[in-house]
């Protein structure tokens, strides 16, 4: 009862920061499965390194993450995977795109990584990067999707936030891991 | 009479509504906040969605944009002071830009953080990109393909320094703001700023300063969106086409330094009254659209719906719940929806 009363509080507080503020950007409300079957690998780390890089005038964060976990595709535990994310700062300005994923130096994450170009960078923006949070109950996977606004493919806006909760047990991520099915996506 | 003192009591005791505005915040939640003048905003005759969408916010919000004319750069710029929209329309570009084909569009916000973020941090850039290479997009009410005017609107205000609102379920079902999180393909997206967003506008854009439009059916704040912006820069009068195969407008204006103070759109039918707000108890300008001689009446003073806000609100939670009632207070009409 202790344990239901404590997830409990944690789900409402974080759905408490998910209602107050926010600003956006629209994307395909991939749901947990949905997430790693597009993902390339789906990896639990931490995170090692951030480098901000100018990319003609466009700043790009380099994050260095030392897997712990290998949960799908090609990685060993051990290995280190570059991530770039959008945005950063770097001496006076910083850029920032809402919903895009955060990371901070020492933070344990699971993560779904599609390589794109040579590089790997997170599905769906914060849809794909949780925190790990060890919880008596078990681990739990956290995400903070406030920055997002869902673009739905039909005429039912209501039930679409519903279908990202911001917490997730890692077990759930493995086993999804395990028989990832193949995405169909549909698309306006 | 009764309805009205009804809705208006139950505005009073009504706590903080949750469909209410809220201002944009970064990912660490510290407010991002306009700077004190209007942002430049890259606006061309190529991308009438786009104007349409700044004009939007302009004929509610006081210089919320001044319009730049120069040639668009290749990709977003992030230095370059001007808001400017940027379609992507290869699979290769847009990996190469942002990766992930799952994103339809973001905006790229600039801020200075060498100033001290006390209140909010000061933007100093914002572009908006959209992935045409993955999504389909359209001007025209399609079905099956997202209202690209009204995603630009909404990103338009967030560069301006809004949130999201109707953020619940019930909410975000009824919800008459074009700050919704939520997204669907097809024509029923609105493309006008509601009495909410306006409410928001007002209370945090640094200006403060709200024009409140009220409009005839077939609302003109969209229809005449270019004609406004060459009304703007002076341009007028003189014939343009809106791209939605409405035909050809006449438009006459006078323009001060940086809005439109009076002007009439002719061929839509429409009647529009400017209220200002320095100026609100002496002089609402009326403007009478006439279609081939008809003069169609003005509308009454009176906001179509809504509370009137003013300049001097302290916020629009004050305004709705306390001075609301005690103005010209009507229950906000649903748009579109």
């Amino acid at each position: 009862m202790r344990l239901k009363l404590r997830t409990l509080v944690a789900l409402l507080l974080a759905l408490g920061l998910a209602s107050g503020t926010a600003s956006a950007t629209v994307v395909e409300p991939l749901t947990l499965d949905a997430l790693v079957a597009r993902a390339t690998v789906v990896v639990r780390a931490r995170v090692s390194r951030l480098d901000v890089i100018d990319t003609g005038g466009r700043y790009i964060t380099r994050v260095t993450l030392a897997v712990t976990e290998p949960i799908k595709g090609e990685a060993s535990t051990g290995q280190t995977l570059q991530v770039d994310t959008l945005g950063g700062t770097m001496g006076p300005l910083s850029q920032r795109v809402a919903g895009e994923a955060r990371f901070v130096e020492g933070e344990d994450v699971v993560v779904c990584l599609e390589a794109v170009a040579g590089r790997y960078v997170v599905v769906g923006m914060s849809l794909g990067k949780f925190t790990v949070e060890s919880l008596p109950a078990g681990v739990m996977l956290r995400r903070d999707i406030t920055g997002l606004e869902v673009a739905v493919a039909a005429q039912a806006p209501a039930p679409a936030r519903a279908m990202l909760p911001a917490e997730v047990p890692l077990t759930a991520l493995r086993d999804l891991s395990r028989g990832a099915p193949a995405l169909a996506p549909s698309r306006p | 009479m009764l309805r009205r003192g009804v809705f208006c009591a139950a505005l009073l005791l009504a706590p903080r509504a949750s469909s209410a505005w809220t201002p944009a915040t970064s990912s660490n939640g510290q407010a991002i906040q306009r700077p004190a003048s209007a942002v430049p905003v890259l606006l061309s005759d190529a991308d009438l969605a786009w104007t349409r969408a700044a004009l939007a916010w302009s004929s509610v919000t006081r210089a919320a944009f001044a319009p730049v004319e120069a040639a668009a750069p290749a990709t977003p710029d992030p230095r370059d002071g001007v808001t400017s929209a940027h379609d992507v329309p290869t699979v290769t570009e847009w990996r190469a830009l942002v990766g992930d084909e799952s994103i339809v569009a973001f905006t790229l916000l600039t801020v200075d953080t060498a100033q001290p973020c006390t209140d909010a941090c000061l933007l100093v850039d914002a572009d908006v990109v959209v992935n045409t290479a993955a999504w389909r997009f359209s001007t025209n009410g399609a079905r099956d393909a997202f209202d690209r005017e009204a995603v630009l609107v909404h990103e338009l205000g967030h560069v301006l320094g809004l949130g999201h609102t109707c953020i619940g379920e019930a909410e975000a079902a009824a919800c008459a703001s074009v700050m919704a999180p939520v997204v669907t393909p097809g024509p029923g997206l609105l493309r006008l700023p509601g009495d909410d967003d306006t409410a928001g506008a007002a209370a945090w854009l640094p200006s403060g300063d709200v024009v409140r439009v009220s409009a005839a059916p077939g609302d003109p704040r969209v229809l005449s969106g270019l004609a406004r912006w060459r009304a703007w820069r002076g341009e007028t009068p003189g014939p343009w086409t809106d791209g939605r195969g409405l035909g050809p407008t006449r438009v006459s204006a006078t323009v001060d330094t940086d809005f439109v103070e009076a002007w009439s759109v002719t061929g839509h039918g429409v009647a529009l009254t400017f209220e200002r707000p320095e100026a609100m108890d002496a002089e609402a300008t009326s403007l009478n659209a006439a279609d081939a001689g008809t003069a169609v009446p003005a509308p009454a003073r009176e906001p179509a719906s809504g509370c009137f806000v003013g300049p001097w609100a302290p916020s629009p939670h004050f305004i709705v719940l306390l001075l609301g009632p005690l103005l010209v207070c009507r229950p906000a009409k649903r748009r579109l929806r």
